[in-house]
This record gives structure tokens, C-alpha cells and sequence, in this order.
């Protein structure tokens, strides 16, 4: 069974990497570990989203950062397998199957980052992991939350984009120290 | 260490600029995705952030599905007793997510009720729990399911207590062939069903026990010491605390496979019943309690065993994790679909977002083979936008595709 080869490479990939979109953010989950890997995949996409036509990226902006990130990503995985990439079934099962898209991530890993996760959520103050856990776990509106928590909604954004942050950062930090410590 | 410092707090403040557009986006207009455009545009250094912080974001969406961290009350904020919603009395640090009253189906739309709860009539509620959530980020299945239970528990609460539910009748859960079901159970724990499957449920003070009569099932079990969870598959009994793992009845065996966390594997599902402080009603045949004092097995998450029937390990090994992964994400395939069909088939998935064909000639000779999130519907419009015959229009209440 042959599937029927797309226009061309650049929109094959991006279909197949459009129906995966949840298993792009595991693969930046990973992906971004490295700090190297990470400047990288960014400045690379940054370079890509520039040559990208203005107006489709003001129709879909995040879809297309995504988008252009699992293309950085999809490349970056068939040059360390040094595979060719032909489009047929089997490619798409490799562009689907590919441990960077994989569902199956190394359990360890995943309890890993679970882990540090609860510890950098620890170091937020009581404030800002309010704020972050009601949105985030709870699923509850910013609006919700400051009526919650009797706090303004430009309060309760300010604290959630703060938290956001320090969380974002302190992984970074905490990579970093986790690399000279070895 | 100066420049350190100045250059952590740059990082802080693109980072935070980040996660206001990630928040922002989804409801953004024209003019504000353009300055979002622009933000990028003006450094590596923020398409970085950006990434970083969805991908903080993302591994969020699987935060805490245990609930232990709790909502404490914050020493500065006066009047945290505002905060009646979550129907638990005011003064002590409240718990958020403790009260989830009852099983809740959260497929084709409602957070309804299923089966029957003794004392309570179907509740009125239901539309209310659906309402604004819009307003929520589109997530996994289970941050759905607590966003619906958050708000399920304040509308639950008074009417219907939690030891209305604790009674020992078994309340059945069941799918068809090719259905697939969600449903949130009392302590919110969730319950995933595969296509023709049945599982009965009883929850007392001693233990929650589930029995699966037929088919799959996943159970992402909510963290609690004070009673176990225990599935039983026959002669196979199955506990855990705070994980998630599946278990497949076939005729002959049970298949177990861990997805998160640790679970117990014993091999006389009586004996685990017993240990929980309760029996199991109907004797499992073949195997009887007295005899085979066999060792339990602990399986860790990404093992899978294969337990027969007689009590006898057959496999323990790697587990398909592929596979599971996929059902839990809920992952619409479409092999040579028609457009109308795939349409119908998230707009299913996703009450709020709703997709509309609009005039006959735009479906025509359509067909998809694809993979996708079921409920990301934005990537269904993606590849419909790139799609040269059709035009996508985004209305305020809905979508509508012509043909171009």
C-alpha cells in the first residue's frame, strides 16, 4: 500500500506534523532538556518563521511556530538517523513512529520531569502556584480564579505569566547547574 | 554575578512576555496576532521563550492529576473565605478538587451523569457545567474533566453528598462495539472504556473496587491511602495508589499494563477483595480463595503482564504503550474519510467548536487519511487552509468551510 505522495516534501511533513501536534510538545519537552539543542531548534525556527510568508503567520502565529518547529525537529531527527526521506508508507510510519514524536517516552523520563516539575512548582511562592495550579490543573478561567481568590484578573494574569516564567526559566537554571555539576 | 543576574531577569521578562502571548493567542484578533508577529520577529531569543514556555505549558497539562498539591489560602489575601465555591467550610486550607460527587461521562459534549445515583434525580446542572468553557485552553481529556469537575462540585454541592455515593451497590459503566467512553468517577478517579466493554464500580469506606466484566479499560486513579483501588479481571485482581494503567479481559486471561506509577498484580483477585475489607460477591471460577498462595507481582510503569485465568503468569514484558497512548489521547483516524464525515467526527469531540460546511460543492471529492488529536480541531483547519479548493472561514461562533 502506497499512499499518495504529496506536492512536495516541506507539506508532507507538515501534515503529518500537523496530526501530531500533541507529541510536538513532548519532543520540545525533550528536545529542549539541552541547552544547546534548545538555542538551536530556536534560532533556527526563528530564521524559518522570518522567511515565512507575514500573512499566513498572522492567520495561525502559534500553529505556525509549532508547524515550523516539528519541521526543525522532524529534520533534525532524519539527519541523526541519517535516513533519506522518501515518501511512501513507510516514511510515514518512520515520520510517525519516530522516537521523537513517539508516545512512548521513556517512562523514566517522564516521571523525571513530572518530578522536577513538582519541585520547581514548590519554589513558587503560595500566590503564584494558586494561581498557575487553578488554571492549569483545574482548567478554571483567569476571571474564575479572581473571583476564587478575591484578586483582581489583571492580578491574577500577572501572577500566572510570572509563575509561567519562573517556572521556564528555573528549568533552564537548573539544566545548566545540573551540567557543571557533572 | 551582576551580569548573571541582569541577564536572569531578562530572561525572566521575555519569558513572562511568552507565556502572555500562550495565553493570549487562542482569542487574539487580527490586530493583536500581528504584534504577536512582531514580537517574534524581533529575536531568536523570543521564539526560544515561546518554546520553552509551551513546553513548560504542555507538560503542565499533566500536572498534579493526583490533586495532592492544594490550593492554601495565601497569608496576604484577607478574605480567602470568598472562596465558597469549593464547598469545603471555610478556615482550613481547602482542598480544590476533593468533592467530586458524581460519575460524569465526558464524551459528545456534556459532563452528564450516568447510571443511577440512589436519592438523586438527573441534575440540572448539566448545561451550566459546559458554559464558558471557551474560555478554557483546549487540553488533555482529564484537564477537561477536572475543569468540569471544579465547577460540577459547587454545583453538586448540598444536593448531593459524597456518602450518597458510598453505598455498596455495583453501578455499571458500558460501551458498545466501537464506542469509546470517558467517565469521571466519585473521588475523581477516571475511568476510559474501550469499544465493548463493561465495568462495574463500587466505591465504599474501606475500598473503591471495580470489576472488569468484559473488554479494556484504563484507570487513572486518584491518590488515596485510606482506600485502595483494586480492579478485578476475572481471577485477576489488580491495586494501585496513584497511577494509571490498563487492563484488558480475554476470555482465557487479563492483560495488565502500566502506564504511570506502580501497581500491584495479584493473581487471586479474591484474596486482594478480601484484604480490602470486603468479598467479592460472585466466586471466581475455577480458582478458589483458600488455595494458591501465590506472591503478587508489581508491575512498574512500560511493563505489561499477561495473567491467566488459573493464576498462572504467562508474560511480563514491555507493554504496547504505543497503543495505549493513543486511545488515552483520543485520536481521531480517518482512512480514505469523506470531509463531511471527518467534520462530524470533531464536531463530536468538540461541543464548542463547532465546524460547518457551508453550500454542497464544498465537501465533494474531499477524502482525508490522517491522524489527528480529537480534540484539536485547529489542526483539522490547518490542513483544510492549505487545501487550495476550500476556504475556511472563521465566524465568531463557529467555522464554516466553502469550497474556494
Amino acid at each position: 500500500m502506497s499512499l499518495k505522495a504529496p506536492s512536495s516534501a516541506g507539506t508532507f511533513v507538515a501534515h503529518v506534523v500537523l496530526a501530531y501536534g500533541s507529541q510536538l510538545h513532548r519532543f520540545l519537552m525533550r528536545r529542549l532538556r539541552t541547552r544547546e539543542d534548545a538555542a538551536d531548534v530556536a534560532q533556527e525556527v526563528y530564521l524559518r518563521l522570518l522567511r515565512l510568508e507575514r500573512t499566513d503567520l498572522i492567520r495561525k502565529p502559534a500553529a505556525y511556530v509549532y508547524l515550523v518547529a516539528s519541521q526543525v525537529a522532524a529534520e533534525h531527527r532524519l539527519r541523526e538517523k541519517t535516513q533519506p526521506m522518501a515518501l511512501d508508507s513507510e516514511a510515514l510510519e518512520r515520520l510517525t513512529d519516530m522516537s521523537a514524536f513517539a508516545a512512548s517516552e521513556e517512562p523514566g523520563r517522564v516521571v523525571d520531569i513530572d518530578r522536577e516539575l513538582q519541585r520547581l512548582l514548590r519554589k513558587l511562592s503560595v500566590a503564584h502556584r494558586n494561581v498557575l495550579i487553578l488554571r492549569k490543573r483545574d482548567g478554571l478561567s483567569t476571571k474564575e480564579i479572581a473571583s476564587a481568590l478575591a484578586l483582581s484578573e489583571h492580578t491574577v494574569k500577572k501572577y500566572l505569566f510570572q509563575a509561567m516564567a519562573q517556572l521556564s526559566v528555573s528549568r533552564k537554571t537548573a539544566k545548566l547547574e545540573r551540567k557543571s555539576d557533572e | 554575578m551582576n551580569n548573571g543576574q541582569r541577564t536572569v531577569e531578562r530572561e525572566l521578562k521575555v519569558a513572562e512576555e511568552a507565556a502572555e502571548w500562550l495565553e493570549k493567542l487562542p482569542s487574539a484578533n487580527e490586530s493583536e496576532r500581528r504584534e504577536y508577529v512582531d514580537w517574534l520577529a524581533e529575536s531568536a531569543l523570543n521564539v526560544q521563550a515561546f518554546l520553552h514556555v509551551s513546553a513548560i505549558d504542555a507538560s503542565l497539562d499533566r500536572v498534579d492529576p493526583e490533586g495532592a498539591i492544594e490550593v492554601t489560602p495565601d497569608p496576604e489575601v484577607a478574605n480567602w473565605c470568598n472562596v465558597v465555591r469549593f464547598s469545603e467550610p471555610c478556615g482550613d486550607a481547602a482542598p480544590v478538587r476533593e468533592d467530586y460527587s458524581t460519575p460524569r461521562r465526558i464524551e459528545d459534549g456534556g459532563y452528564r451523569k450516568v447510571g443511577n445515583i440512589p436519592g438523586h434525580e438527573d441534575g440540572e446542572g448539566d448545561e451550566d457545567v459546559e458554559a464558558d468553557s471557551t474560555q478554557r485552553r483546549p487540553s488533555r481529556w482529564w484537564i477537561g474533566i477536572a475543569a468540569g469537575g471544579a465547577t460540577l462540585a459547587v454545583i453538586m454541592a448540598g444536593l448531593l453528598s459524597y456518602d450518597h455515593y458510598r453505598t455498596d451497590q455495583w453501578q455499571a459503566y458500558v460501551t458498545a462495539d466501537g464506542e469509546r467512553k470517558s467517565y469521571a468517577l466519585p473521588d475523581g478517579s477516571l475511568l476510559k472504556l474501550n469499544a465493548a466493554t463493561r465495568v462495574e464500580v463500587r466505591y465504599s469506606g474501606k475500598a473503591r473496587e471495580l470489576r472488569l466484566e468484559s473488554g479494556e479499560a484504563i484507570f487513572k486513579v486518584r491518590h488515596d491511602t485510606s482506600r485502595p483501588f483494586n480492579v478485578y479481571a476475572g481471577n485477576v485482581g489488580v491495586q494501585a495508589v496513584g497511577t494509571e494503567f490498563a487492563v484488558q479481559r480475554r476470555s482465557a486471561d487479563a492483560v495488565v499494563a502500566v502506564l504511570e506509577g506502580r501497581v500491584r498484580v495479584d493473581r487471586n483477585a479474591q484474596a486482594l477483595s478480601a484484604e480490602s475489607g470486603s468479598a467479592l460477591p460472585s466466586p471466581a471460577i475455577g480458582l478458589n480463595a483458600a488455595d494458591a498462595p501465590v506472591q503478587p507481582v508489581y508491575l512498574s510503569a512500560g511493563e505489561e503482564a499477561r495473567v491467566r485465568n488459573d493464576g498462572l503468569l504467562e508474560g511480563r514484558g514491555k507493554a504496547d504503550l504505543t497503543r495505549l497512548e493513543e486511545w488515552r489521547e483520543h485520536r481521531l483516524v480517518f482512512v480514505n474519510e469523506n470531509l463531511e464525515n471527518v467534520i462530524a467526527e470533531f464536531n463530536r469531540f468538540n461541543p464548542d467548536f463547532q465546524i460547518r460546511i457551508g453550500g454542497p460543492g464544498a465537501a465533494a471529492g474531499q477524502y482525508f487519511t490522517m491522524s489527528f488529536d480529537a480534540e484539536d480541531p485547529e489542526s483539522l483547519l490547518a490542513v483544510l487552509e492549505r487545501n487550495p479548493a476550500l476556504r475556511v472561514e472563521r465566524r465568531k461562533h463557529d467555522v464554516v468551510i466553502r469550497a474556494q
